[in-house]
Protein backbone atom coordinates (compact mmCIF):
# COMPACT_ATOMS: atom_id res chain seq x y z
CA UNK A 1 0.00 0.00 0.00
CA UNK A 2 1.67 3.14 -0.89
CA UNK A 3 1.98 5.49 1.80
CA UNK A 4 0.22 9.26 1.84
CA UNK A 5 1.89 12.71 0.57
CA UNK A 6 5.03 13.43 3.23
CA UNK A 7 8.13 13.79 1.41
CA UNK A 8 10.78 11.27 1.85
CA UNK A 9 13.59 12.33 4.16
CA UNK A 10 17.18 11.38 4.66
CA UNK A 11 15.81 7.61 6.70
CA UNK A 12 16.42 7.18 10.28
CA UNK A 13 14.43 3.98 10.34
CA UNK A 14 16.87 1.17 10.14
CA UNK A 15 16.43 -0.98 6.87
CA UNK A 16 16.53 -4.08 8.28
CA UNK A 17 13.35 -3.46 10.71
CA UNK A 18 11.75 -3.00 7.42
CA UNK A 19 12.78 -6.46 6.24
CA UNK A 20 12.33 -8.24 9.39
CA UNK A 21 8.45 -7.06 9.02
CA UNK A 22 8.35 -7.98 6.10
CA UNK A 23 9.99 -11.43 6.15
CA UNK A 24 8.27 -11.89 9.77
CA UNK A 25 4.92 -9.99 9.44
CA UNK A 26 2.66 -12.78 8.49
CA UNK A 27 3.84 -15.44 10.47
CA UNK A 28 3.46 -13.12 13.66
CA UNK A 29 0.20 -12.49 12.90
CA UNK A 30 -0.89 -16.52 12.50
CA UNK A 31 0.95 -16.30 15.97
CA UNK A 32 -1.40 -13.91 17.50
CA UNK A 33 -4.66 -15.23 15.93
CA UNK A 34 -3.63 -18.04 17.02
CA UNK A 35 -3.00 -17.27 20.32
CA UNK A 36 -6.30 -15.03 20.53
CA UNK A 37 -8.57 -16.12 18.62
CA UNK A 38 -9.59 -13.15 18.08
CA UNK A 39 -10.29 -11.07 15.06
CA UNK A 40 -7.60 -8.50 16.55
CA UNK A 41 -4.93 -9.73 15.49
CA UNK A 42 -3.54 -7.63 13.85
CA UNK A 43 -3.74 -4.88 16.06
CA UNK A 44 -1.88 -6.56 18.88
CA UNK A 45 0.95 -7.74 16.40
CA UNK A 46 1.01 -3.85 15.72
CA UNK A 47 1.06 -3.01 19.22
CA UNK A 48 4.20 -5.21 19.27
CA UNK A 49 6.07 -3.77 16.66
CA UNK A 50 5.27 -0.31 18.10
CA UNK A 51 6.74 -0.70 21.18
CA UNK A 52 9.87 -3.01 19.46
CA UNK A 53 10.57 0.06 17.00
CA UNK A 54 12.14 2.51 19.96
CA UNK A 55 14.30 -0.66 21.40
CA UNK A 56 15.38 -2.36 17.86
CA UNK A 57 19.28 -1.12 17.90
CA UNK A 58 19.39 -3.16 21.06
CA UNK A 59 16.88 -5.78 20.09
CA UNK A 60 18.78 -6.17 17.03
CA UNK A 61 21.88 -6.30 19.02
CA UNK A 62 21.26 -8.75 21.32
CA UNK A 63 18.93 -11.17 18.64
CA UNK A 64 15.91 -10.72 21.31
CA UNK A 65 13.69 -9.08 18.68
CA UNK A 66 11.43 -12.57 17.99
CA UNK A 67 10.93 -13.20 21.10
CA UNK A 68 10.83 -9.79 22.74
CA UNK A 69 7.59 -8.91 20.01
CA UNK A 70 5.71 -12.59 20.80
CA UNK A 71 5.99 -11.62 24.53
CA UNK A 72 4.42 -8.05 23.58
CA UNK A 73 1.55 -9.83 21.35
CA UNK A 74 0.40 -12.50 24.45
CA UNK A 75 1.00 -9.33 27.35
CA UNK A 76 -1.15 -6.89 24.95
CA UNK A 77 -3.94 -10.19 24.19
CA UNK A 78 -3.54 -10.84 28.09
CA UNK A 79 -3.95 -6.90 29.41
CA UNK A 80 -6.87 -6.81 26.84
CA UNK A 81 -8.12 -10.14 27.97
CA UNK A 82 -8.15 -8.82 31.45
CA UNK A 83 -10.52 -5.93 30.93
CA UNK A 84 -13.24 -7.40 29.01
CA UNK A 85 -13.64 -10.78 30.82
CA UNK A 86 -16.68 -10.80 33.12
CA UNK A 87 -15.77 -11.22 36.88
CA UNK A 88 -17.87 -13.65 38.75
CA UNK A 89 -18.53 -13.50 42.62
CA UNK A 90 -18.54 -16.69 44.59
CA UNK A 91 -22.13 -15.89 45.80
CA UNK A 92 -22.98 -16.44 41.84
CA UNK A 93 -21.96 -19.28 41.43
CA UNK A 94 -24.44 -22.38 41.26
CA UNK A 95 -24.77 -25.89 41.45
CA UNK A 96 -23.38 -27.68 38.79
CA UNK A 97 -25.96 -28.44 35.70
CA UNK A 98 -25.07 -30.92 32.93
CA UNK A 99 -25.47 -28.73 30.18
CA UNK A 100 -26.78 -30.25 26.19
CA UNK A 101 -24.48 -31.96 24.53
CA UNK A 102 -23.14 -31.35 20.97
CA UNK A 103 -25.42 -31.51 18.23
CA UNK A 104 -24.96 -35.54 16.99
CA UNK A 105 -25.43 -35.16 13.36
CA UNK A 106 -22.55 -33.05 13.51
CA UNK A 107 -18.90 -34.93 13.65
CA UNK A 108 -16.92 -33.23 16.37
CA UNK A 109 -12.82 -34.20 15.38
CA UNK A 110 -10.19 -34.21 17.72
CA UNK A 111 -8.88 -30.89 16.12
CA UNK A 112 -11.91 -29.28 16.63
CA UNK A 113 -11.73 -30.60 20.74
CA UNK A 114 -8.02 -28.89 20.99
CA UNK A 115 -9.39 -25.62 19.02
CA UNK A 116 -12.50 -25.16 21.58
CA UNK A 117 -9.98 -26.12 24.66
CA UNK A 118 -7.52 -23.14 23.76
CA UNK A 119 -10.44 -20.67 23.76
CA UNK A 120 -10.85 -21.57 27.77
CA UNK A 121 -7.05 -21.40 28.64
CA UNK A 122 -5.13 -18.51 30.28
CA UNK A 123 -3.72 -16.60 27.35
CA UNK A 124 0.06 -17.36 28.71
CA UNK A 125 -0.94 -20.72 28.56
CA UNK A 126 -2.39 -20.94 25.06
CA UNK A 127 0.93 -18.95 23.54
CA UNK A 128 3.02 -21.83 25.09
CA UNK A 129 0.91 -24.72 23.42
CA UNK A 130 1.24 -22.36 19.95
CA UNK A 131 4.35 -22.47 20.25
CA UNK A 132 5.05 -25.59 21.03
CA UNK A 133 2.77 -27.59 18.58
CA UNK A 134 2.59 -25.32 15.67
CA UNK A 135 6.26 -23.62 16.60
CA UNK A 136 7.83 -26.22 17.44
CA UNK A 137 9.69 -24.80 20.16
CA UNK A 138 11.73 -25.84 22.45
CA UNK A 139 10.71 -25.43 26.16
CA UNK A 140 13.88 -23.13 26.88
CA UNK A 141 12.59 -20.95 23.63
CA UNK A 142 9.29 -21.12 24.97
CA UNK A 143 10.52 -19.83 28.35
CA UNK A 144 12.77 -17.29 26.53
CA UNK A 145 9.68 -15.97 24.48
CA UNK A 146 6.95 -15.37 27.41
CA UNK A 147 10.07 -14.69 30.08
CA UNK A 148 8.86 -17.48 32.64
CA UNK A 149 11.19 -20.43 33.95
CA UNK A 150 10.96 -23.83 31.77
CA UNK A 151 9.51 -25.54 34.60
CA UNK A 152 6.55 -23.06 33.78
CA UNK A 153 6.67 -23.80 30.70
CA UNK A 154 6.77 -27.38 30.60
CA UNK A 155 3.70 -27.06 33.15
CA UNK A 156 1.74 -24.88 30.56
CA UNK A 157 1.75 -27.45 27.91
CA UNK A 158 1.67 -30.83 30.00
CA UNK A 159 -1.21 -29.30 31.92
CA UNK A 160 -3.09 -28.32 28.65
CA UNK A 161 -2.51 -32.05 26.82
CA UNK A 162 -3.84 -33.53 30.04
CA UNK A 163 -6.87 -31.64 29.60
CA UNK A 164 -7.29 -32.45 25.83
CA UNK A 165 -6.89 -35.98 26.81
CA UNK A 166 -9.45 -36.08 29.18
CA UNK A 167 -11.65 -34.57 26.97
CA UNK A 168 -11.25 -36.88 24.43
CA UNK A 169 -11.27 -39.99 26.68
CA UNK A 170 -14.60 -38.37 27.76
CA UNK A 171 -15.83 -38.50 24.19
CA UNK A 172 -14.64 -42.09 23.54
CA UNK A 173 -16.58 -43.00 26.68
CA UNK A 174 -19.78 -40.95 25.51
CA UNK A 175 -19.52 -42.56 22.31
CA UNK A 176 -20.21 -46.21 23.56
CA UNK B 1 -5.06 -43.34 26.11
CA UNK B 2 -1.35 -41.76 25.66
CA UNK B 3 -0.60 -38.02 24.86
CA UNK B 4 0.46 -38.75 21.51
CA UNK B 5 -3.43 -38.39 20.17
CA UNK B 6 -4.16 -35.16 22.11
CA UNK B 7 -0.92 -33.27 21.29
CA UNK B 8 -1.66 -33.94 16.69
CA UNK B 9 -5.18 -32.54 18.01
CA UNK B 10 -3.29 -29.20 18.77
CA UNK B 11 -1.09 -29.80 16.01
CA UNK B 12 -3.84 -30.18 13.61
CA UNK B 13 -6.11 -27.65 15.07
CA UNK B 14 -3.51 -24.98 14.83
CA UNK B 15 -2.44 -26.20 10.74
CA UNK B 16 -6.87 -25.80 9.92
CA UNK B 17 -6.91 -22.11 11.93
CA UNK B 18 -3.52 -20.43 11.01
CA UNK B 19 -4.09 -20.67 7.40
CA UNK B 20 -7.17 -18.84 6.78
CA UNK B 21 -6.64 -15.54 7.85
CA UNK B 22 -3.52 -13.78 7.00
CA UNK B 23 -3.37 -11.54 3.52
CA UNK B 24 -0.47 -10.00 3.83
CA UNK B 25 0.27 -6.86 1.12
CA UNK B 26 3.54 -5.69 0.49
CA UNK B 27 3.97 -1.96 0.26
CA UNK B 28 6.48 0.37 -0.56
CA UNK B 29 7.45 1.82 2.51
CA UNK B 30 7.80 6.15 2.57
CA UNK B 31 10.41 6.41 5.32
CA UNK B 32 9.70 8.66 8.31
CA UNK B 33 11.70 11.26 10.94
CA UNK B 34 12.67 9.05 13.80
CA UNK B 35 10.68 10.96 16.29
CA UNK B 36 7.45 10.14 14.12
CA UNK B 37 7.61 7.01 15.30
CA UNK B 38 4.11 6.09 15.09
CA UNK B 39 3.43 6.84 11.46
CA UNK B 40 6.53 5.37 10.27
CA UNK B 41 5.39 1.79 12.02
CA UNK B 42 1.50 2.40 10.57
CA UNK B 43 3.30 2.32 7.28
CA UNK B 44 5.31 -0.24 7.78
CA UNK B 45 2.61 -2.73 9.38
CA UNK B 46 0.57 -2.28 6.03
CA UNK B 47 3.20 -5.44 5.22
CA UNK B 48 0.83 -7.43 7.66
CA UNK B 49 -2.36 -6.69 6.10
CA UNK B 50 -3.88 -5.38 9.24
CA UNK B 51 -5.46 -1.99 8.79
CA UNK B 52 -6.32 0.61 11.36
CA UNK B 53 -4.58 2.67 13.31
CA UNK B 54 -1.88 1.86 15.75
CA UNK B 55 -2.87 1.88 19.40
CA UNK B 56 -1.75 4.47 22.61
CA UNK B 57 1.68 3.19 23.51
CA UNK B 58 1.46 0.85 26.55
CA UNK B 59 3.25 0.08 29.59
CA UNK B 60 6.46 -1.78 28.74
CA UNK B 61 5.35 -5.29 27.53
CA UNK B 62 7.58 -7.11 30.00
CA UNK B 63 6.25 -5.15 33.40
CA UNK B 64 2.79 -6.11 34.39
CA UNK B 65 0.44 -3.93 35.71
CA UNK B 66 1.02 -3.57 40.19
CA UNK B 67 -2.12 -4.63 42.57
CA UNK B 68 -4.56 -6.06 39.36
CA UNK B 69 -6.36 -7.85 41.40
CA UNK B 70 -6.41 -11.99 40.02
CA UNK B 71 -10.27 -12.14 39.31
CA UNK B 72 -9.93 -15.86 39.27
CA UNK B 73 -7.44 -18.79 38.43
CA UNK B 74 -4.36 -17.36 36.60
CA UNK B 75 -0.86 -17.91 36.33
CA UNK B 76 1.94 -16.66 38.74
CA UNK B 77 5.90 -16.82 38.31
CA UNK B 78 7.07 -16.38 42.19
CA UNK B 79 4.31 -16.76 44.09
CA UNK B 80 4.00 -13.29 46.19
CA UNK B 81 3.91 -12.91 50.27
CA UNK B 82 0.20 -13.42 51.14
CA UNK B 83 -1.22 -10.65 52.99
CA UNK B 84 -1.52 -10.76 57.02
CA UNK B 85 -4.04 -13.10 58.38
CA UNK B 86 -3.48 -15.22 55.56
CA UNK B 87 -1.26 -17.92 53.60
CA UNK B 88 -0.39 -20.21 51.08
CA UNK B 89 -1.31 -23.61 50.61
CA UNK B 90 0.07 -25.64 48.01
CA UNK B 91 -0.26 -28.60 46.03
CA UNK B 92 1.92 -29.45 42.71
CA UNK B 93 1.67 -26.39 41.00
CA UNK B 94 -2.06 -24.74 41.95
CA UNK B 95 -1.91 -22.54 45.34
CA UNK B 96 -4.98 -20.84 46.96
CA UNK B 97 -4.93 -18.72 49.91
CA UNK B 98 -6.17 -19.76 53.59
CA UNK B 99 -6.97 -17.76 56.41
CA UNK B 100 -3.12 -18.21 58.40
CA UNK B 101 -4.66 -19.73 61.33
CA UNK B 102 -5.32 -23.14 59.38
CA UNK B 103 -3.03 -25.70 60.05
CA UNK B 104 -1.97 -28.44 58.34
CA UNK B 105 -3.91 -31.81 58.73
CA UNK B 106 -5.75 -34.52 57.75
CA UNK B 107 -9.69 -35.11 56.62
CA UNK B 108 -10.76 -37.97 58.41
CA UNK B 109 -11.13 -41.23 56.49
CA UNK B 110 -13.16 -44.45 57.09
CA UNK B 111 -10.82 -45.04 60.08
CA UNK B 112 -12.28 -42.12 61.96
CA UNK B 113 -13.16 -44.45 65.32
CA UNK B 114 -9.92 -45.55 66.20
CA UNK B 115 -6.13 -43.86 66.62
CA UNK B 116 -3.00 -46.06 65.97
CA UNK B 117 -3.09 -47.25 69.51
CA UNK B 118 -6.45 -48.94 68.82
CA UNK B 119 -8.00 -46.67 71.55
CA UNK B 120 -11.11 -44.75 70.36
CA UNK B 121 -10.13 -41.17 69.16
CA UNK B 122 -11.29 -38.14 70.71
CA UNK B 123 -13.78 -36.31 68.66
CA UNK B 124 -11.95 -33.11 68.63
CA UNK B 125 -10.00 -32.21 65.68
CA UNK B 126 -8.93 -28.72 66.90
CA UNK B 127 -9.37 -26.06 64.33
CA UNK B 128 -9.43 -25.60 60.81
CA UNK B 129 -7.20 -27.22 58.72
CA UNK B 130 -5.57 -27.91 54.83
CA UNK B 131 -5.55 -31.24 53.89
CA UNK B 132 -3.59 -32.24 51.24
CA UNK B 133 -3.08 -35.60 49.25
CA UNK B 134 -0.56 -36.95 50.92
CA UNK B 135 -0.53 -40.30 51.35
CA UNK B 136 -1.30 -41.71 54.12
CA UNK B 137 -2.00 -45.52 55.65
CA UNK B 138 -5.87 -46.15 56.66
CA UNK B 139 -6.32 -48.68 59.30
CA UNK B 140 -8.73 -51.36 57.98
CA UNK B 141 -11.44 -51.17 60.02
CA UNK B 142 -15.22 -50.70 59.97
CA UNK B 143 -16.34 -47.79 61.95
CA UNK B 144 -20.24 -47.78 62.09
CA UNK B 145 -21.78 -44.70 60.38
CA UNK B 146 -23.33 -41.77 63.39
CA UNK B 147 -25.69 -40.03 61.15
CA UNK B 148 -28.05 -40.71 58.39
CA UNK B 149 -28.35 -39.06 55.29
CA UNK B 150 -25.23 -36.89 54.81
CA UNK B 151 -23.83 -36.64 51.67
CA UNK B 152 -21.29 -38.02 50.28
CA UNK B 153 -19.01 -35.08 49.77
CA UNK B 154 -19.03 -34.88 53.46
CA UNK B 155 -17.13 -37.76 53.97
CA UNK B 156 -17.50 -41.21 55.94
CA UNK B 157 -16.46 -39.38 59.54
CA UNK B 158 -19.78 -38.13 61.19
CA UNK B 159 -21.04 -34.35 61.53
CA UNK B 160 -19.94 -33.38 64.64
CA UNK B 161 -15.62 -34.13 63.77
CA UNK B 162 -16.53 -31.68 61.02
CA UNK B 163 -14.31 -28.57 61.02
CA UNK B 164 -13.88 -25.66 58.09
CA UNK B 165 -11.32 -26.83 55.93
CA UNK B 166 -10.11 -27.24 52.45
CA UNK B 167 -8.73 -30.07 50.54
CA UNK B 168 -6.87 -30.44 47.98
CA UNK B 169 -7.54 -33.67 46.35
CA UNK B 170 -7.30 -35.40 43.00
CA UNK B 171 -10.41 -35.50 41.28
CA UNK B 172 -12.60 -38.07 39.82
CA UNK B 173 -14.23 -39.29 43.06
CA UNK B 174 -16.37 -35.98 43.41
CA UNK B 175 -17.90 -33.88 41.07
CA UNK B 176 -18.08 -30.05 41.31
CA UNK B 177 -20.29 -28.47 42.83
CA UNK B 178 -22.07 -26.92 46.31
CA UNK B 179 -23.59 -28.59 48.94
CA UNK B 180 -25.12 -28.31 51.82
CA UNK B 181 -26.04 -30.14 55.07
CA UNK B 182 -27.29 -29.31 58.57
CA UNK B 183 -25.00 -26.26 59.08
CA UNK B 184 -22.20 -27.12 56.78
CA UNK B 185 -21.89 -26.00 53.03
CA UNK B 186 -19.11 -28.06 50.59
CA UNK B 187 -17.51 -26.20 47.43
CA UNK B 188 -15.91 -28.40 45.05
CA UNK B 189 -14.16 -26.78 42.18
CA UNK B 190 -11.40 -28.36 39.53
CA UNK B 191 -8.72 -26.65 38.52
CA UNK B 192 -6.40 -28.83 35.79
CA UNK B 193 -5.51 -31.67 38.04
CA UNK B 194 -6.23 -30.66 41.31
CA UNK B 195 -10.18 -30.17 43.08
CA UNK B 196 -10.55 -28.02 45.59
CA UNK B 197 -12.55 -28.80 48.34
CA UNK B 198 -13.70 -26.22 50.80
CA UNK B 199 -15.76 -26.51 54.11
CA UNK B 200 -17.61 -23.85 55.55
CA UNK B 201 -20.20 -23.77 58.40
CA UNK B 202 -22.59 -21.18 57.56
CA UNK B 203 -23.41 -20.13 60.53
CA UNK B 204 -19.89 -18.68 60.99
CA UNK B 205 -20.18 -15.06 60.00
CA UNK B 206 -16.48 -14.94 57.95
CA UNK B 207 -17.04 -17.89 56.08
CA UNK B 208 -18.41 -15.99 53.38
CA UNK B 209 -15.15 -14.01 52.89
CA UNK B 210 -12.76 -16.93 53.44
CA UNK B 211 -14.56 -18.51 50.42
CA UNK B 212 -14.07 -15.40 48.43
CA UNK B 213 -10.72 -15.00 49.09
CA UNK B 214 -10.10 -19.34 48.51
CA UNK B 215 -12.04 -18.41 45.09
CA UNK B 216 -10.11 -15.54 43.85
CA UNK B 217 -6.57 -16.34 45.22
CA UNK B 218 -6.52 -19.65 43.57
CA UNK B 219 -4.18 -19.70 40.59
CA UNK B 220 -0.86 -21.95 39.08
CA UNK B 221 2.50 -21.13 40.25
CA UNK B 222 6.22 -22.10 39.04
CA UNK B 223 8.28 -21.12 42.63
CA UNK B 224 6.33 -20.82 45.55
CA UNK B 225 6.59 -18.39 48.27
CA UNK B 226 9.00 -20.83 50.23
CA UNK B 227 11.41 -20.32 47.35
CA UNK B 228 10.57 -23.84 46.11
CA UNK B 229 10.05 -24.25 41.68
CA UNK B 230 6.82 -26.74 41.17
CA UNK B 231 9.59 -29.20 39.07
CA UNK B 232 13.23 -30.14 40.37
CA UNK B 233 15.83 -32.86 39.28
CA UNK B 234 15.29 -35.09 42.15
CA UNK B 235 11.55 -35.89 41.31
CA UNK B 236 13.33 -38.49 38.80
CA UNK B 237 12.72 -42.13 39.40
CA UNK B 238 16.45 -42.52 40.48
CA UNK B 239 18.43 -40.88 42.43
CA UNK B 240 20.32 -37.78 40.54
CA UNK B 241 23.30 -35.48 41.60
CA UNK B 242 23.27 -31.86 41.67
CA UNK B 243 23.83 -30.67 38.15
CA UNK B 244 26.02 -27.45 39.37
CA UNK B 245 28.02 -28.56 42.24
CA UNK B 246 29.17 -26.99 44.83
CA UNK B 247 31.26 -27.85 48.37
CA UNK B 248 28.76 -26.99 50.86
CA UNK B 249 31.69 -27.12 53.56
CA UNK B 250 32.48 -23.55 52.01
CA UNK B 251 29.17 -22.06 52.89
CA UNK B 252 29.91 -20.00 55.50
CA UNK B 253 26.41 -19.23 56.23
CA UNK B 254 22.70 -18.91 54.76
CA UNK B 255 20.34 -16.65 54.84
CA UNK B 256 17.84 -18.97 55.01
CA UNK B 257 16.97 -22.44 53.53
CA UNK B 258 13.99 -23.92 51.50
CA UNK B 259 13.31 -27.17 51.68
CA UNK B 260 11.30 -28.61 48.89
CA UNK B 261 9.86 -31.71 49.13
CA UNK B 262 8.74 -33.65 45.26
CA UNK B 263 6.92 -36.73 44.23
CA UNK B 264 9.22 -39.15 42.20
CA UNK B 265 6.45 -41.28 40.66
CA UNK B 266 5.09 -38.53 38.47
CA UNK B 267 8.12 -38.11 35.90
CA UNK B 268 10.05 -35.20 34.86
CA UNK B 269 7.66 -32.67 33.37
CA UNK B 270 4.86 -32.83 35.62
CA UNK B 271 4.67 -30.47 38.27
CA UNK B 272 5.65 -32.73 41.29
CA UNK B 273 6.27 -30.08 44.49
CA UNK B 274 3.72 -31.91 47.18
CA UNK B 275 5.36 -29.43 50.21
CA UNK B 276 7.61 -27.21 51.04
CA UNK B 277 8.59 -24.60 54.14
CA UNK B 278 11.78 -22.45 54.65
CA UNK B 279 14.05 -22.69 57.63
CA UNK B 280 15.23 -19.18 59.01
CA UNK B 281 17.71 -17.88 61.61
CA UNK B 282 19.07 -19.62 63.96
CA UNK B 283 17.46 -22.95 63.10
CA UNK B 284 18.97 -22.52 59.68
CA UNK B 285 22.37 -22.26 61.31
CA UNK B 286 21.94 -25.29 62.78
CA UNK B 287 20.65 -27.10 60.57
CA UNK B 288 23.97 -25.89 57.91
CA UNK B 289 26.13 -26.59 60.47
CA UNK B 290 24.92 -30.37 61.14
CA UNK B 291 25.03 -30.74 57.29
CA UNK B 292 28.49 -30.02 57.04
CA UNK B 293 29.61 -31.63 60.19
CA UNK B 294 27.98 -35.02 58.73
CA UNK B 295 30.46 -38.46 58.10
CA UNK B 296 31.24 -38.48 54.41
CA UNK B 297 29.94 -41.14 52.07
CA UNK B 298 26.29 -40.83 52.42
CA UNK B 299 23.66 -43.63 53.66
CA UNK B 300 22.10 -44.65 55.84
CA UNK B 301 21.05 -47.13 53.06
CA UNK B 302 18.59 -50.27 53.48
CA UNK B 303 20.36 -53.25 53.89
CA UNK B 304 18.27 -55.94 52.05
CA UNK B 305 16.27 -54.94 49.12
CA UNK B 306 16.58 -54.06 45.28
CA UNK B 307 18.61 -51.84 44.54
CA UNK B 308 16.35 -50.14 41.84
CA UNK B 309 14.06 -49.71 45.25
CA UNK B 310 14.08 -45.96 44.59
CA UNK B 311 11.98 -44.02 47.51
CA UNK B 312 8.33 -42.20 46.22
CA UNK B 313 9.68 -38.40 47.35
CA UNK B 314 12.89 -36.84 47.79
CA UNK B 315 13.71 -33.58 48.75
CA UNK B 316 15.54 -30.53 47.60
CA UNK B 317 17.29 -28.16 49.93
CA UNK B 318 17.72 -25.16 48.70
CA UNK B 319 20.48 -22.66 50.13
CA UNK B 320 20.22 -19.33 49.91
CA UNK B 321 23.31 -17.17 50.33
CA UNK B 322 25.84 -14.85 48.95
CA UNK B 323 23.05 -13.57 46.79
CA UNK B 324 22.85 -16.74 45.07
CA UNK B 325 21.03 -20.28 45.39
CA UNK B 326 22.55 -24.34 45.62
CA UNK B 327 20.61 -27.26 45.95
CA UNK B 328 21.06 -30.11 47.83
CA UNK B 329 19.51 -33.54 46.92
CA UNK B 330 18.33 -35.20 49.95
CA UNK B 331 17.40 -38.62 49.71
CA UNK B 332 15.98 -40.72 52.76
CA UNK B 333 13.41 -43.65 51.35
CA UNK B 334 15.69 -45.53 48.69
CA UNK B 335 17.51 -48.48 49.18
CA UNK B 336 20.89 -47.07 48.38
CA UNK B 337 21.62 -43.63 48.19
CA UNK B 338 20.18 -42.03 51.09
CA UNK B 339 21.86 -38.78 52.19
CA UNK B 340 22.94 -35.52 51.29
CA UNK B 341 24.50 -34.69 47.74
CA UNK B 342 25.53 -31.30 46.87
CA UNK B 343 27.38 -32.77 43.29
CA UNK B 344 30.49 -33.15 45.03
CA UNK B 345 30.40 -34.85 48.16
CA UNK B 346 27.89 -37.32 50.23
CA UNK B 347 26.65 -36.63 53.45
CA UNK B 348 24.96 -39.07 56.05
CA UNK B 349 21.37 -38.26 57.25
CA UNK B 350 21.75 -37.23 61.37
CA UNK B 351 19.20 -36.52 63.27
CA UNK B 352 20.40 -33.01 63.59
CA UNK B 353 20.22 -32.35 59.90
CA UNK B 354 17.20 -34.66 59.03
CA UNK B 355 14.48 -34.35 61.56
CA UNK B 356 14.58 -30.46 61.26
CA UNK B 357 13.34 -30.98 57.79
CA UNK B 358 10.15 -32.51 58.30
CA UNK B 359 7.36 -30.14 59.51
CA UNK B 360 4.43 -28.64 58.60
CA UNK B 361 3.77 -29.46 54.80
CA UNK B 362 6.73 -31.26 54.45
CA UNK B 363 6.16 -35.01 55.63
CA UNK B 364 7.64 -38.20 55.27
CA UNK B 365 6.24 -41.71 55.69
CA UNK B 366 9.18 -43.34 57.05
CA UNK B 367 9.20 -47.33 57.55
CA UNK B 368 12.76 -47.77 58.05
CA UNK B 369 13.82 -47.41 61.48
CA UNK B 370 17.15 -46.47 61.05
CA UNK B 371 15.75 -43.30 59.54
CA UNK B 372 12.88 -42.40 61.83
CA UNK B 373 15.39 -43.09 64.84
CA UNK B 374 17.51 -39.87 62.69
CA UNK B 375 14.53 -37.76 60.78
CA UNK B 376 11.43 -38.07 62.93
CA UNK B 377 10.32 -35.35 64.72
CA UNK B 378 11.08 -34.83 68.33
Amino acid sequence: METAEEPSVTSEVPLDFETWVSARGPALQRFAHLVTGASDAPDLVQEALSRAYPRWAELARTDTVEAYVRRSIVNASVSGWRKTRRLVAVEDTEPHVRTAGPDPAVAVTDADHAWRLCAELPVTQRAAVVLRFYEDLSFAQIALILDCPESTARSHVHRAVAALRARLEQENTDDR
Amino acid sequence: MTDDRAEQAFRDAFAQHAEDRVTPRLPVVRRRRRWSVVAAVVAVLALVGGGGIVAALQEDPVTRPANEPAPGPESTDVLPAAPDGWRWATWHDVAVQVPASWRDGGEPKEDWCADWSGLPKSDVRPGPYVSRPVPMVTLSIACHAEDEGVPEVFGPAPLRMMRPHLTLAEPGALSDGETSHRGWSASLRTFGDIQLRLYLADADPASARIARRVHASTRTFSTDDHGCDVTSPVQAEAPVRPAEAFDVATVARVDSISVCQYDRLLGLDAPALMGSRRVEGAEADALLAAIQAAPLGGGPDRRSCPEDAYGDDALAVRLHHDGTTDDLHMYYDSCRGNGYDDGISRRELTAGNCSALFDGPVVALVYMSELHRRCGRR
